[in-house]
């Protein structure tokens, strides 16, 4: 195991202990504060009317009842909105649809009241004449010639795009390959599900600065696009203020800024009073982003002794009919393709198509599960054209420390040998079986120091400690749910000497906290830590400095532990952190301590050929799963599990065993049971009885073994482990259904009538000869 | 999605409850738990003026033996009747359905057998969100003209999918409906209207009051299928109910096959053609389990779910389950 970290060794108080989250108890009583609780005086509700086809012409609007209704201070149509207010990075987006509807999700009209039913009622008077036009929903139909346009301006379906490379000769490989594999895989739409639904509050002051309080992922990045919106509106060189309340999950669904945030501002503006928006469930379902649905082509090949010699990917993205990350997750389907396992030679080739189908958003892993699903999937089809044993030839391959990539991505540590080690502790995935029952196993790569997409991958934090030994730290870090706050306290505890409980996390708030790029990536951790991590060690060199001159003693003797600053080699020589603090303060030219810090990963953003080290340290993993699969119904049913991270560190294992749990079944939903459903475009299962997200009953006991590789770049040497969870569980189940009655499923969710069918036509296949 | 305004009333006796009922009838929905009502008024299916409560309906909750018949007071929590010992060991296919109803925390809190019998039909085009169905020509059980399950239909095809429903009609179970002025006991299987859009033949102004299970000497069995553990409706399922001889032969069977149509389907000659079978017949229950996935195909309707297709090729893997598990039973 590499063991760069010099603080490998070192005892700690505070860094990997089991802390529970710190606001589970108020979370757990029900008086955390979500959006859904907050009220502001005057307070108005906002709603948003969305259009009844997938593809029209609106004729007509006319809004003249619902604004003669009593209540109601404002209705606003695509009129209203100004021509340069777009949203996502392709900003083909208005928040109001204006001339034509794309989706079964566009707005059309939305209203202030001062009552939701009131606003609801009004949204009933609005008349809407639309002329239908013919739909398209099948990504690669949408692709032909004579396919009708989503977009008539943008003159083609497909969007321009730049995703495709190519490393060595992919073609020469191939020839030069002993055996080949070559399949087609297809994923679904699914949704996060975040328990607490979308929603803001959005208010201008006087001077018509913006204050919305809004359930984000990227307060910073919501605040540009905020300001933009504003300059669109005419109101030039204002400020934003985005305040994000606590909210009920996110997993990269408020990764980017929504309709209805930008409709509550409109509202807000045009009312002068605070403007409150809130999702139910059903448009939760419907009118929020889902994970990229592809058809993914895949071709790999292996050498007889089973390297890996080539990589040739070919996918179909179906964007939907308006842009958003979705659109950007091949950028992260790169990762696996060109590095999850040594492969020289590689190529990949995306297209991003629209339809008249929802639009994708970034979801938990973005991009990495399906590509993955391709990939794993097959390298079980290879070893078994090569006769080789599935995890040899896993090992075979496996990265390694001081590893570059064929997309030059530097691989400081990795614990992926560590990782299959530890599955195969727990799982004998070879071995002699009952009937019906299979194992599987995959692998997977993740991004776990930082990602370098947008042109900063930074995070600011600023410490102020006041007389009584407390800290209050403010990170540019988002807590949602994952942890931050803990994370954050450790790492400062720690470095500073005291307890948890001594430190004030301070969060999501754009007016005092500085500059993040955002909670994306699994980068929290390792970002927002090493930012807490820096200003942390400024204050300890000031505490030290004036620790020297009261006890008398050199500060590379000195240490902070237990809220005391003590001389390593004479202990009895001490004096509480609180009371060094206020000597400091009330003395002449006194001085308070607090410091600032910003971290800016030494990470690459892709340059030429997407080339470039993305991340400062990779993260890496290997599920097995045992299955049973009951051959007269087709119904999987999962029998264990486990889950072998590489993490760096695990600086509170009890945090991170709940990413690991959550994302294991986050992933066994992907796999097995959830789907958007759809009807020409049209959202049939909005509704949690419908949408089957694994329940309680469903979930199984998860084993969560920790690889610590101690990464010399990350805080007290962790890495991020936020999404690596859902990556590889799909094609680790996929693979052991293969193992258990060989069949093979190569369309997600693998749902009993397809692995029946499967066994039907493998029973017809062996008849016939 | 909140709740439609309506009045809640708590009667304190069942008389009181049936005046009530006799004075509002179809402004009035009875609440029982209400784990299929409030979801159906708050999707807008349903806006009754008033709801009567059950709740404080002691007398209406009770499992007992009474001369040859098991009793069950509409208004007992499934949970009761999954801990009873006279359920489990008299009429194991109500206590197998029962325990897959919803979750258990819908067992224990707020579901009742009585709630379960009555839970309307469904429909992935029907049961949508008020938004949803205003985008479009209204269905035959939404007040309109159309089939959206399958075209051209002159009429409703929403799927009954009561565990507990077909459990019962297998146990050859009657129930007791009682109005302010009249009190009648009926076959189960005569409950059902064969009609998508009002499927239970239920006058406006009565209200469930019991269940009645024959207890002659048979063992049943209760099989169901559905994607996840909780939550779910089956997509298929069957209850059986077999009669051993003295000769341990069937003297009598009853397979009844739900989640297929509008009620759940009890198939009369396939159960009577494996009278005098032996119980380890196992060529005639696949006969009878084909035949029954046969007669039940010409029912379904793609509306909840699962592909047709699969479901129908299931039929035949409940009851076989069913009969296979029902006459290990009596075996044993």
């Amino acid at each position: 195991m590499s063991n760069l970290n010099p603080d490998t060794n070192r005892e700690f108080d505070v860094i990997g202990k089991r802390i529970p989250k710190l606001d589970a108890a108020q979370k757990a009583m029900g008086r955390a504060e979500y959006i859904q609780d907050i009220k502001l005086p005057g307070m108005l509700f906002g709603k948003i009317l969305y259009c009844k086809y997938a593809h029209a012409s609106i004729v007509k609007i006319d809004t003249s009842k619902a604004r003669a209704l009593a209540g109601v201070h404002a209705v606003l149509t695509g009129q209203d909105v100004p021509k340069k207010m777009k949203m996502g990075f392709y900003k083909d987006n208005p928040p109001i649809k204006k001339g034509k509807v794309c989706s079964f999700r566009d707005e059309v009209a939305a209203v202030a009241a001062i009552s939701p039913e009131i606003a609801k009622k009004a949204l009933d008077l609005i008349e809407i004449e639309y002329e239908e036009l013919p739909g398209i929903f099948d990504p690669e139909k949408a692709m032909e010639k004579d396919s009708p346009l989503v977009h008539e301006y943008h003159k083609s379906n497909v969007l321009k795009l730049p995703w495709k490379l190519h490393y060595g000769d992919v073609e020469k490989a191939e020839k030069e390959s002993d055996f080949v594999v070559e399949e087609k895989f297809t994923t679904q739409w699914v949704t996060h599900c975040c328990l607490g639904t979308s929603g803001a509050i959005a208010l201008f002051d006087s001077n018509d600065n913006l204050t919305i309080h809004t359930n984000t992922q990227i307060p910073s990045l919501a605040q540009k696009d905020f300001l933009e919106s504003l300059k669109a509106m005419g109101l030039e060189n204002k400020r934003v203020r985005v305040i994000k309340p606590i909210i009920g999950g996110g997993f990269g669904s408020k990764l980017d800024t929504y309709a209805y945030e930008h409709i509550a501002i409109l509202l807000a503006y045009a009312c002068r009073k605070p403007v409150k928006i809130m999702f139910d469930r059903v448009e939760e379902f419907k009118a929020t982003s889902t994970r990229q649905p592809t058809v993914i082509y895949i071709k790999q090949g292996c050498d007889k002794n089973g390297k890996l010699t080539f990589r040739d990917m070919r996918m179909i993205l179906d964007n939907g009919a308006y842009t958003s990350w979705g659109a950007t997750t091949p950028s992260v389907m790169m990762m696996p393709i060109t590095s999850l396992y040594r492969v020289d030679n590689v190529k990949y080739n995306a297209k991003c198509v629209y339809t008249n189908n929802t639009y994708s958003q970034a979801m938990r892993g973005y991009g990495n599960p399906q590509a993955t699903f391709a990939i794993e999937s097959t390298l079980d089809m290879l070893a078994q054209k090569a006769g080789i044993d599935r995890v040899e030839i896993r090992r075979l391959n496996r990265n390694q420390p001081g590893d570059v990539t064929p997309q030059g991505f530097k691989i400081s540590s990795c614990g992926l040998s560590e990782c299959i080690d530890e599955v195969e502790k727990e799982l004998t995935i070879d071995g002699p079986k009952e009937k019906g029952i299979g194992t599987g196993i995959a692998s997977l790569i993740h991004v776990g120091g930082g990602a370098r997409i947008y042109k900063s991958d930074g995070c600011g934090a600023i410490l102020k400690m006041d007389d009584y030994g407390k800290v209050d730290i403010f990170t540019g870090g988002t807590d949602m749910g994952q942890g931050l706050d803990n994370i954050t306290a450790q790492i400062v505890a720690e470095e500073l000497g005291l307890f948890v409980e001594d430190i004030n996390v301070v969060h999501s708030d754009t007016d005092v906290c500085p500059w993040d790029v955002g909670a994306h990536a699994s980068r929290s951790t390792f970002v927002a830590g090493n930012a807490a991590l820096g200003a942390a060690k400024k204050v300890k060199e000031t505490i030290l400095e004036y620790g020297s001159k009261l006890l008398d003693a050199d500060p590379k003797n000195l240490v902070l532990k237990d809220r005391t600053i003590f001389v390593l080699d004479d202990p009895e020589k001490s004096m509480p952190i609180d009371k060094l603090l206020r000597k400091a303060h009330f003395s002449p030219q006194g001085k308070m301590l607090m410091a600032d810090f910003f971290y800016d990963p030494d990470n690459e953003n892709m340059g030429k050929e997407f080339k470039g080290n993305m991340s400062v340290t990779y993260a890496f993993g290997a599920h097995g799963v045992k299955v049973k699969v009951d051959e007269e119904t087709g119904k999987v049913k999962v029998l264990d599990y486990v889950a072998a991270h590489d993490v760096g560190r695990a600086i509170n294992p009890l945090l991170l065993e709940g990413q690991v749990y959550g994302g294991v079944v986050m992933g066994l939903g992907y796999a097995l049971t959830e789907e958007v459903v759809t009807k020409d475009g049209q959202n049939m299962n909005a509704n949690f009885r419908d949408y089957k997200l694994f329940t309680a009953k469903d979930a199984i006991r998860i084993k969560a073994p920790v690889v610590e590789t101690y990464d010399e770049y990350g805080p007290f040497g962790a890495k991020g482990i936020g999404e690596p969870g859902c990556v590889p569980t799909a094609p680790a189940i996929a693979n052991a259904i293969y193992d258990a009655v060989g069949v093979r499923i190569f369309d997600l969710p693998i749902t009993p009538e397809k692995v029946l069918a499967a066994l039907k036509e493998k029973k017809s296949a062996t008849t016939k000869i | 999605m909140r709740l439609p305004k309506f009045n809640y009333l708590g009667p304190k006796t069942l008389d009181e409850a049936l005046d009530l009922l006799d004075t509002y009838k179809d402004d009035a929905k009875i609440l029982a738990g209400g784990t299929d009502l409030l979801v159906r008024m708050k999707k807008g299916l349903l806006k009754p003026k008033v709801l009567i409560s059950l709740k404080a309906l002691n007398e209406l909750s009770y499992i007992k033996k009474q001369s040859g018949f098991i009793k069950i007071g509409a208004r007992t929590p499934l949970a009761d009747i999954i801990d009873s010992d006279l359920i489990q060991k008299e009429a194991k296919a109500l206590f197998q359905a029962c325990k897959k109803i919803g979750a258990i925390s819908i067992q224990h809190f707020r579901g009742t057998i009585g709630g379960n019998i009555l839970q309307d039909n469904r429909c992935h085009h029907y049961n949508q969100s008020d938004f949803h169905r205003s985008g479009r020509q209204a269905c035959h059980k939404d007040g309109g003209k159309i089939c959206y399950a399958r075209e051209e239909a002159d009429r409703c095809n929403s799927t009954c999918q009561s565990d507990g429903a077909t459990a019962l009609m297998a146990l050859g179970a009657d129930i007791t409906l009682v109005s302010k002025s009249n009190e009648r006991t009926i076959d189960l299987a005569d409950f059902y209207t064969t009609d998508g859009i009002m499927p239970h033949a239920c006058e406006s102004n009565e209200l469930l009051k019991e269940i009645i299970i024959p207890v002659f000497g048979a063992h049943s069995s209760y099989q169901r299928l559905a994607y996840r553990s909780a939550i779910d409706y089956p997509i298929v399922c069957a209850g059986v109910l077999l009669k051993p001889s003295l000769k341990n032969e069937i003297a009598e069977a009853r397979i009844v096959v739900g989640a297929m149509g509008r009620s759940p389907l009890f198939l009369a000659q396939i159960s009577s053609s494996l009278k005098g079978k032996k119980l380890n017949d196992t060529i005639a229950f696949k006969k009878a389990a084909d035949a029954s996935m046969d007669s039940s195909a010409t029912f379904a309707v793609h509306n909840v779910g699962a592909t047709l297709e699969y479901r129908c090729s299931m039929v035949s893997q409940m009851v076989f389950q069913a009969l296979e598990q029902t006459a290990e039973t009596i075996k044993a």
